[in-house]
């Protein structure tokens, strides 16, 4: 069972997302919770510190470029997956359409034949 | 970023331009490894979701539709590899760590001497985040830094809405006490 502050605080964290469907009885429970209030207040300032996070970048090591470009151009060497793909069932396309012309060459024989026209 | 700059490059990219997929890659690998730092919380696993998103985003960059910003995008593809790193390493982590194995912390914030110094409130949050469960770590910082919403933060991170939802509010409260407990309580 949470605590009244616990509870409190898990309210406020409902409240701050604006995202968040709040139920009337939580708002009203805000507006009127003297530490409630003050909990939303402290919410905020660590919510605003977070997003100043945002802009400030952590300096990644000096040879991560490097790799990433090494790393993408042999990439770029390897046949892409598609075409990779393509080649492997390739053979098997052309002997499916191969059989498919010899079958209606044999077909057309076979009713010039019935009809007498060879 | 320059967005102007980013989107010539990207359409560029997008017509199979490799030159101009390593000029967007120069322009974003920094904002890319500080998000994947942030979500994995050590170098080593940050380098090589920054190497996999990347290749990923070369792959897919042909079906880049351009619906939200490329940043957005790359962020997205940022999350759900940090997501699968994570996933890898807690499969890993019982082989690696032994009942002999000395766990060094490697982080600056954690040197005493560098954290009674530390007194920027930047620096005492990115602690604080780092002390965070990477699963909780990886919602919030979607979330509260780089303002991803719910639902994509979800999908990327293969969890329910509600999951995430509840990941958030936990991390929330832990930061919250983590940086305002004791004598930090008027800290910021």
């Amino acid at each position: 069972m949470p605590s009244e502050s616990g509870r409190c605080r898990d309210i406020v964290s409902e409240v701050l997302d604006e995202t968040s469907v709040v139920s009337l009885t939580h708002r009203q429970h805000v507006e009127h919770c003297a530490e409630c209030r003050r909990e939303l207040e402290v919410q905020r300032a660590v919510r605003s510190s977070m997003r100043v996070l945002r802009t400030a970048t952590i300096e990644p090591p000096g040879d991560l470029l490097t790799g990433l470009y090494d790393e993408l151009r042999r990439c770029a060497a390897l046949p892409s997956r598609r075409l990779a793909r393509l080649v492997r069932v390739a053979p098997y396309v052309g002997g499916v359409l191969a059989a498919g012309a010899a079958g209606a060459v044999l077909a057309g024989r076979t009713r010039r034949t019935r009809f007498g026209i060879i | 970023m320059n967005p102007p700059e980013i989107a010539r490059y990207v359409e560029a990219a997008r017509r199979g331009d490799h030159e101009a997929f390593e000029q967007l890659v120069r322009l974003t690998y920094r904002d890319t490894y500080t998000l994947a730092y942030r979500l994995t919380g050590n170098d080593e696993d940050a380098r090589d979701v920054v190497q996999e998103t990347y290749l990923r985003t070369y792959r897919s960059i042909g079906r880049f539709r351009g619906d939200s910003q490329f940043s957005t995008w790359l962020y997205r593809i940022t999350a759900n590899c940090a997501a699968s790193a994570s996933a890898r390493s807690a499969r890993h982590r019982h082989a690696e760590l032994g009942p002999d194995t000395t766990v060094i912390d490697g982080r600056a914030d954690h040197d005493p001497a560098q954290y009674a110094d530390a007194t920027s409130l930047r620096m005492r949050l990115e602690a604080a985040i780092a002390e965070l469960p990477p699963r909780l770590r990886q919602v919030v910082v979607l979330r509260d830094v780089y303002e991803l919403p719910h639902d994509q933060i979800a999908e990327e991170l293969g969890i329910s809405e509600s999951a995430a939802k509840v990941r958030l509010h936990r991390a929330r409260r832990m930061l919250r006490d983590r940086l305002f407990s004791g004598d930090q309580r008027h800290a910021i």
